[in-house]
């Protein structure tokens, strides 16, 4: 009896739909990573780059205004005072509405302070803020008693409290504006704001790219099909997402240098402004105080002469700016943020991603279903 | 190829997926954590009243500070240190701590409950018997606790001049200081007096001193201390009497009423030094040889020198008002400690006198003599740590904010108006409206023993 003994030929495996089944992987993870470079840009762009134009441009500004405002009140209740007649009344209610308003621009700037120190500034200043106002009280009582040589003295103690080089109210306020313009530019050119942070989501955008780009080749090569729609569709979504948040990026970068000049040059308006009623403020109060001196200048003690010279020269010939000034327009923040740009491109990216997983899911579908049953 | 091979790229598709989904997940988190603190170093807030040259000088002791303790040191310089308190109060936001010139300030925050004790926290200066007392009280009904610091002490009850012009003899009494005034003012022209009664929100306290030394050496310690804790009336003879005294300094001051208000107390003894001198003789304390401009040249006692506050009444001998700034800790943290700590130490209290220029004296006796530099500052220094001498701390000081206040504001009115030297009833006018304020000021409000 013989036997026949038969080898069965060799199983031949495909490796296609391995490869399939791989290359949807990495097309998926590519997407995935694509996704959470996004969050992470959104999130820190969103973060910083907002705090830089808002709050910290906010309180920046807000200072601006309350040194502004304050400069504007004690010119007021100079004027005020150094009109016959009118000390009886006390300063006008401009010089209130400014103090007023100083206070709710230094509540402003409490609500979105960055400086490190700032609110312990802002309460040095409110308690100075309270004492300036108690000695204008006095100025006007003392007028009021029929004192003008006292009203005069506690207003000049008061002006000297407003401008004082060393612990003065408005000096304080310019330390802080200082430190609130640093934060800002501080935030403005933090790692997120800058424009080769565009690499973080360009890189695995582009190798996202090459990945379809591979993928659709090597079906064209092994399936005869020239066009594969879906994955067509998500390469082109991927080009247009790239191109739309490069844009973006750049154009928010812009933006925020843009907006960043804008405060500083609006702070530097108010504090010219503010200087131009303080040389009016302190001309008229030598004048003031040079009618309560009836003896020799010189004679009025080494406080005056110090801060008028040999003779009060009287304020600059040109209009009181106080006037003009309290119509301009006061400064608010405003228009489209800079970090809006910086979402919207991470917001992009983050929509195409998750598009281009579902056309690579839905395009590669139909070739790999093909391999369902091989074992 | 198995079912288990071709699942494989699945399941990796589907791991790399949901690592990637746990990183899309985390990734804001971990961009959040970016802009977070690490461990919170350890630090102290100072609030104080010293601002400007002052401040900068204090902030080279809390460099050392910094340097010897590796703690973080903020200070904020204020001259309306009451009123950020209050803001503070108000929004329960008090400083780690705070240095002011009022002991009764502190004394009222430690009994009610806001300061804390010191006992445990920093060793116990030498502080003389005066200065133990006004750092030290016990609080319902126990033991007395250390609750302040004496940062630096003043000297008040001195009067300044330049012995170029002058001459170096000391006047013992009042009246031979007067007849001194007078016949250097007539030999060298200028004003007996300098005066200046400038200074911020605090404007009127040169003018405060002036009276607080003549009541102190016209009545004794004894009514000084009844005035300061307001169990005497203001229009009680003593003090009436005081104010008459002052009146007739004001009337010989320089510039009359219209300098003298409007001159800060830093300004006011500059024309001492003028050709020729524009006034003789300045009332101030210790503290002002601070406002010696940097890099001068004058040196103490050839080119100015001080002299104690004359005799005014032989029975009363010669007591010596003082001054100082006291620190007491709100918050108990770390940074405050080490602070606290630094400044009871004899290094703390040497780095003051070095660094505040020319100006700061310390009250502990720890800290020897050799630390001041010359022979006018090592007798400030011997007043201020000697017990031999009664030393009774600044009324206006211990006084209660409101009645403080009220006395800084009828000076002012004084000096304004001359028929206040001269006239009985006007002066009795303005003393009985101090009256006025002084029951509701005092009202329930316990204050630092002076003397």
């Amino acid at each position: 009896m013989t036997t026949t003994q038969t080898t069965a030929p060799p199983q031949r495996t495909s490796t296609t739909s391995l490869t399939l089944r791989r290359f949807r992987a990495w097309l998926l993870a590519g997407a995935a990573t694509l996704l959470a470079v996004a969050g992470v840009l959104c999130v820190g762009a969103n973060r910083t780059a907002a705090v830089a134009t808002d709050r910290a441009a906010q309180a920046a500004i807000g200072v601006a205004e309350a040194r502004h405002a304050l400069s504007q009140a004690d010119s007021e209740a100079i004027a005020a005072f150094s009109v016959r007649d009118v000390p009886l009344a006390g300063p006008d209610e401009s010089y209130l509405g400014q103090i007023s308003l100083a206070s709710q621009d230094l509540e402003r700037v409490a609500e979105a302070n960055e400086a490190a120190g700032g609110s312990q500034t802002l309460r040095l200043v409110d308690g100075l803020l309270g004492a300036y106002s108690e000695m204008i009280e006095q100025a006007h009582a003392a007028y009021a008693s029929g004192s003008p040589l006292l009203g005069g003295a506690y207003l000049w103690h008061a002006s000297q409290f407003m401008h004082a080089a060393d612990g003065g109210i408005l000096t304080k306020l310019a330390e802080l504006e200082r430190e609130e313009q640093d934060a800002m530019r501080a935030k403005a050119s933090s790692f997120w704001n800058r424009p080769w942070t565009v690499l973080g989501w360009a890189v695995p955008g582009l190798a996202l790219l090459a990945g379809l780009i591979r993928v659709q080749l090597y079906l064209s090569r092994r399936f005869q099909r020239t066009f594969n729609v879906p994955l067509v569709a998500a390469t082109a979504l991927l080009m247009v997402a790239l191109a739309s948040a490069a844009a973006s990026a750049l154009v928010g970068d812009t933006k925020l240098t843009t907006a960043t000049r804008a405060v500083d040059q609006t702070v530097q308006t108010r504090v010219t402004e503010a200087a131009a009623m303080n040389d009016q403020g302190h001309g008229e109060l030598g004048v003031m105080l040079r009618t309560l001196c009836p003896q020799d200048w010189n004679d009025c003690g080494a406080t005056l002469t110090s801060a008028f010279g040999q003779s009060p020269a009287g304020p600059p010939a040109a209009a009181r700016p106080g006037a003009d000034l309290a119509t301009s327009a006061r400064t608010t923040t405003g228009g489209p943020e800079p970090a809006w740009y910086s979402m919207v491109a991470a917001i992009v990216m983050a929509t195409a991603a998750v598009a281009v997983a579902g056309l690579v899911l839905t395009g590669m579908w139909s070739r790999i279903s093909e391999y369902r049953f091989q074992r | 190829m198995t079912p288990r091979q071709l699942r494989r790229p699945g399941r990796l598709a589907r791991s790399l997926l949901a690592a990637l989904g746990v990183c899309v997940l985390l990734a804001p988190v971990a961009a959040c954590g970016g802009g977070a603190t690490g461990t919170a170093a350890k630090s102290v807030v100072v609030l104080g009243t010293w601002t400007g040259g002052e401040e900068q000088e204090f902030d080279a002791v809390l460099r050392d500070f910094e340097s010897f303790s590796h703690v973080h040191a903020e200070y904020q310089g204020t001259r309306a240190l009451d009123q950020v308190l209050r803001a503070g109060a108000r929004e329960n936001d008090a400083p780690d701590v705070v240095v002011t010139a009022s002991p009764t300030q502190l004394l009222r925050s430690f009994q009610s409950g806001t300061l804390l004790s010191l006992d445990g926290v920093t060793p116990a200066p030498r502080y003389p018997a005066r200065w133990r007392a006004l750092t030290q009280a016990s609080k319902g009904g126990g033991p007395a606790q250390r609750f302040a610091l004496v940062v630096r002490a003043d000297l008040k009850s001195i009067i300044w001049r330049n012995p170029r012009v002058t001459g170096s003899a000391v006047p013992t009494s009042w009246d031979e200081l007067l007849a001194a005034a007078n016949k250097a003012s007539a030999e060298h022209g200028g004003a007996p007096w300098c005066m200046g009664m400038g200074a911020g929100s605090s404007s009127g306290f040169p003018g405060t001193d002036w009276i607080e030394d003549i009541v102190l050496h016209q009545s004794g310690p004894a009514i000084y201390a009844q005035w300061a804790a307001g169990a005497l009336p203001w229009t009680s003879a003593p003090i009436e009497t005081a104010w008459r005294t002052w009146g007739t300094v004001l009337a010989q001051a320089r510039g009359g009423p219209t300098a003298s208000l409007l001159t800060d107390f830093s300004d006011a003894g500059k024309p001492m030094f003028a050709t020729p001198p524009g006034c003789l003789f300045d009332h101030e304390g210790s503290f002002i040889t601070a406002f010696n401009e940097p890099g001068h040249t004058r040196q103490a006692v050839r080119d100015y020198d001080m002299f104690p506050f004359p005799r005014m009444n032989p029975a009363v001998g010669q007591p010596t008002e003082v001054s100082g700034s006291f620190a007491g800790m709100f918050h108990d943290t770390p940074g405050a400690r080490a602070l606290m700590a630094y400044l009871a130490q004899a290094r703390g209290q040497e780095e003051l006198v070095k660094d505040f220029r020319e100006s700061s004296y310390s009250a502990d006796a720890t800290v020897g003599l050799d630390v001041y530099h010359d022979p006018l500052r090592r007798r400030i220094a011997r007043t201020l740590t000697g017990e031999e001498t009664t030393l009774c701390f600044d009324a206006s000081d211990v006084m209660p904010d409101q009645m403080s206040a009220a006395f800084y504001q009828a000076v002012l009115r004084f000096v304004s108006d001359p028929r206040y030297w001269t006239d009985t009833s006007r002066l009795d006018t303005l003393l009985s409206q101090l009256d006025a304020q002084r029951a509701p000021a005092y009202a329930g409000n316990t204050s630092s023993p002076p003397c």
